[in-house]
């Protein structure tokens, strides 16, 4: 199509006065994309009618301005939506999913610390509470042993060596008593362990008659602190319902000697 | 060529970035123009009134849909008012209008003096200066929104006429501007 023939044909003017049907004004819109020869011609005629009412002006009244932005508000405030959704750039996106995410993330290791930190701080006062039952059993201990070790070095105690009976003829048993501050001690060698519902007993004879020295456990090689003997010339161990007896059951006897 | 394009830009942007400044531009810049076409369409000036709000309301409205590689933003612009007011006139009377198709030449002529703006610069002369005939079909398409049937059954003339005319009117009216504009820049000592 010759394009200065098309231009002289009229129908441009008639697309740029709105009167082609919808079919023949896309059709100049699509040679008009085209071919910027057609764009050109069809600027120009807007111009020239633009111009020509230009040519006509008239000014409105004074306060038509204000009118019609006070319209505008109006209108805009009853299609606003009630919140203002605002078009944030890039960075901001980023910013704030950034901001968001470091929030979460703090808020977790926060509670993650915390916990750590509280368990933490339970710890250290069951270890403290741990560290002071330590302690005192070990001031317990040492003044225990240095007690024991102090009585068993003076030259007052007495060692009493306590040998089986015929009931449990290899019984061995040592008791070291000091007549002066009355301490008594045992540490057994050898007995044979008792039923579960009974307990060995040291009694002391004091001028025939038997004075209660304490029960005392079979499974350990310590040396047992027993109860104060004022006065003995011999000791026994007799086999004892749990907890002890007030006398001896005689024919449970188990060891003796004499001092 | 033109001496709008630095400003339309501007207001372009502002709308599209949807900032209500853009109408105060708008009214500043285009408010007489559009008052001016749409006054000669209603010819009462209370209409016309409301029909340059409506204008301005339909622009905001719409300014997404102004294509930049269709038209000049004036012409969108314009066409809104004409549209608006076109409208308006044959909703109020379809029945003047085979009365007004009757008349309409001399009608038209007649409100040439009223409306035409004195202080315009000088291009009232310039514009005086067209055929008759040309001024005639311009001004019946282009402020009385009649179809080029419509035009040319008013001026008797057969359809083909009518557009080698409406395309000659406007060559000349072109070349009369673009004589003007080169006046006025001689004058300003741009030249």
């Amino acid at each position: 199509m010759d394009t200065s023939n098309y231009i002289a044909s009229g129908v441009l003017e008639l697309y740029v006065n709105g009167l082609l049907s919808e079919t023949e004004k896309r059709e100049v819109e699509a040679l008009a994309a085209q071919n910027p020869e057609i764009q050109q011609e069809i600027f120009h005629i807007e111009e020239a009618l633009e111009k020509y009412a230009l040519a006509h002006r008239q000014t409105p009244k004074r306060n038509m301005k204000q009118a019609i932005l006070d319209k505008i508000n109006a209108e805009e405030s009853k299609n606003r939506p009630t919140a203002k959704i605002v078009q944030m750039s890039n960075f901001r996106r980023f910013a704030m999913a950034a901001s968001v995410i470091g929030l979460i993330m703090s808020g977790a290791l926060n509670f993650i610390l915390y916990q750590n930190w509280n368990s933490s701080q339970k710890e250290v006062s069951n270890l403290l509470a741990e560290k002071a039952t330590l302690v005192d059993k070990s001031d317990v201990l040492k003044a225990s042993y240095e007690e024991k070790v102090n009585t068993l070095a003076e030259t007052t105690t007495k060692v009493v060596q306590l040998n089986g009976l015929p009931i449990a003829p290899n019984s061995k048993v040592n008791v070291y008593w000091n007549g002066k501050n009355q301490r008594t001690f045992l540490r057994i060698e050898n007995l044979p362990p008792p039923p579960s519902d009974k307990q060995y007993q040291l009694w002391a004879l004091a001028d025939g008659k038997p004075i209660d020295a304490g029960v005392f456990d079979t499974e350990t090689a310590a040396i047992q602190t027993m109860k104060t003997i004022g006065d003995a010339q011999a000791f026994a161990i007799t086999l004892e319902k749990k907890g002890g007896s007030a006398s001896p059951t005689m024919d449970q006897m188990y060891a003796m000697g004499k001092i | 060529m033109t001496l709008t394009t630095s400003i339309d830009t501007k207001i372009v942007a502002l709308l599209r970035q949807d900032d209500k400044s853009a109408v105060s531009l708008l009214y500043d810049n285009y408010s007489d123009a559009l008052f001016g076409v749409i006054l000669r369409i209603v010819n009462q000036e209370a209409l016309a009134e409301e029909i340059l709000q409506d204008t301005f309301l339909k622009i905001w409205k719409y300014r997404e849909s102004y294509d930049e590689s269709k038209g000049r933003f004036f012409t969108w612009m314009l066409n809104i008012a004409r549209n608006t007011a076109i409208d308006q006139t044959r909703l109020k009377s379809f029945s003047q209008k085979n009365q007004e198709l009757d008349n309409v030449v001399s009608i038209i002529d007649s409100r040439d003096q009223e409306n035409f703006n004195v202080d315009a610069i000088g291009i009232r002369e310039l514009i005086e200066k067209l055929p008759e005939e040309h001024r005639s079909i311009i001004d019946l398409v282009y402020f009385k929104g009649f179809t080029h049937i419509e035009a040319a059954e008013a001026l008797s003339i057969p359809l083909g006429t009518l557009k080698t005319r409406l395309r000659l009117a406007i060559v000349q009216l072109r070349k009369t501007f673009g004589l003007s504009v080169v006046l006025l820049a001689w004058a300003f000592g741009f030249l």
